[in-house]
């Protein structure tokens, strides 16, 4: 979790990812965030997300987040 | 290069790309976004051998998104419209970075702008300087005020809006001007989401410069969203000296995240 704070906090610092439950449905990250969002999340946890993952529910928050990662990291 | 017509082809095209050797992308685009460039017929693919490209095209240019391999060469490409990248990086290039770059490079893109972000916490952001005769745009000058975005700001790095997109911000009261012979010729387009409130462009018109306008836009614009977010931020061509001191003089920093765009001419096919 802290790991993916970390990365989230680099992007975009003006954020409260521990409170934010709609990070995408919310328009608080943007199309643009996204991708530096992905990027980041794949260097640091060694995944790759896929097209298929590229779901809003996957990003709203850091829950989320954290649980795809976990996806990937089984598969 | 090939019209997208859905969300299926996309993904059939982007599951070919990611078979590249070692790929490199900096594609990932949510499904809705997808979804709203097909049904506009705004997305196409450009398939190689050993590179995919995804083209959003834009008035006048094309975004794109690439994949591409280290192991592979590449020369440049020709494109009927000019063409962007968007390269966003924490403090200094990695070594993959770099080299996929070189890549781009070697697809004879070049370096167009560098941009860097500078931000400021709202409590922080207090009465500096005065706000003169700044006032709130109004639905009839948004010709005006898109006259002088696209006069004064490159549409390939500036998203400079759509009529209708700048129409719902004048009506939320997100656009200021300063008026000389009631005609807009200072103008700040503001945007807020949440916690936050960007700029997202700042203009003074040549002959109006030197007055203070500036500063009297971004301390009105400071004063709406003062109470209502968290932190300001926006982007800013670093190269831009005079933009950089107005926005420290206000106290804003730079906080480590750049954005290079690299831009391909267009060369007739």
């Amino acid at each position: 979790m802290e790991k993916i704070l970390e990365v989230l906090s680099e992007i975009r610092p003006d954020v409260d990812f521990e409170k934010e439950e709609e990070l995408i449905d919310g328009g608080i990250l943007d199309s643009f965030d996204i991708i530096q969002v992905v990027m980041g999340l794949n260097e640091a946890f060694d995944v790759e997300i896929d097209v298929e993952d590229l779901e809003p529910e996957n990003f709203n928050s850091v829950g989320a987040m954290l649980d795809l990662i976990k996806k990937l990291q089984e598969e | 290069m090939l019209l997208i017509e859905s969300l299926q082809q996309y993904k059939q095209i982007t599951a070919r790309a990611k078979q590249l050797p070692d790929v490199l992308t900096n594609c990932y685009l949510l499904p809705s976004k997808v979804e709203a460039l097909t049904r506009q017929g705004r997305l196409y693919a450009v398939e190689k051998e050993n590179l995919t490209l995804l083209l959003e095209r834009a008035k006048g240019f094309f975004r794109v998104y690439y994949y591409l391999s280290p192991l592979c060469s590449y020369e440049p490409l020709m494109l009927e419209l000019p063409a962007v990248i968007e390269f966003v990086f924490n403090g200094a290039l990695s070594k993959r970075q770099r080299r996929e770059i070189q890549l781009l490079e070697d697809l004879g893109f070049s370096l167009g702008r560098e941009s860097a972000r500078m931000s400021l916490e709202a409590g922080a952001a207090q009465r500096r300087f005065e706000s003169g005769e700044t006032s709130v745009a109004k639905a009839e000058e948004a010709d005006m005020i898109l006259g002088l975005l696209c006069r004064y700001f490159n549409p390939l790095y500036a998203f400079i809006p759509e009529k209708e997109e700048l129409l719902d911000a004048i009506e939320q009261g997100a656009v200021f001007v300063v008026r000389q012979v009631s005609r807009p010729e200072a103008i700040l387009f503001a945007e807020s989401v949440r916690s936050t409130a960007t700029i997202r462009q700042l203009l003074v018109s040549e002959k109006a410069r030197s007055r203070g306008y500036a500063k009297n836009l971004v301390e009105t614009y400071h004063e709406k969203y003062r109470e209502k977010v968290r932190s300001f931020f926006h982007w800013v061509d670093v190269n831009n000296s005079p933009a950089v001191r107005l926005y420290q003089s206000f106290g804003y920093s730079f906080d480590g995240r750049k954005a290079n765009e690299y831009v391909l001419q267009k060369k007739e096919i």
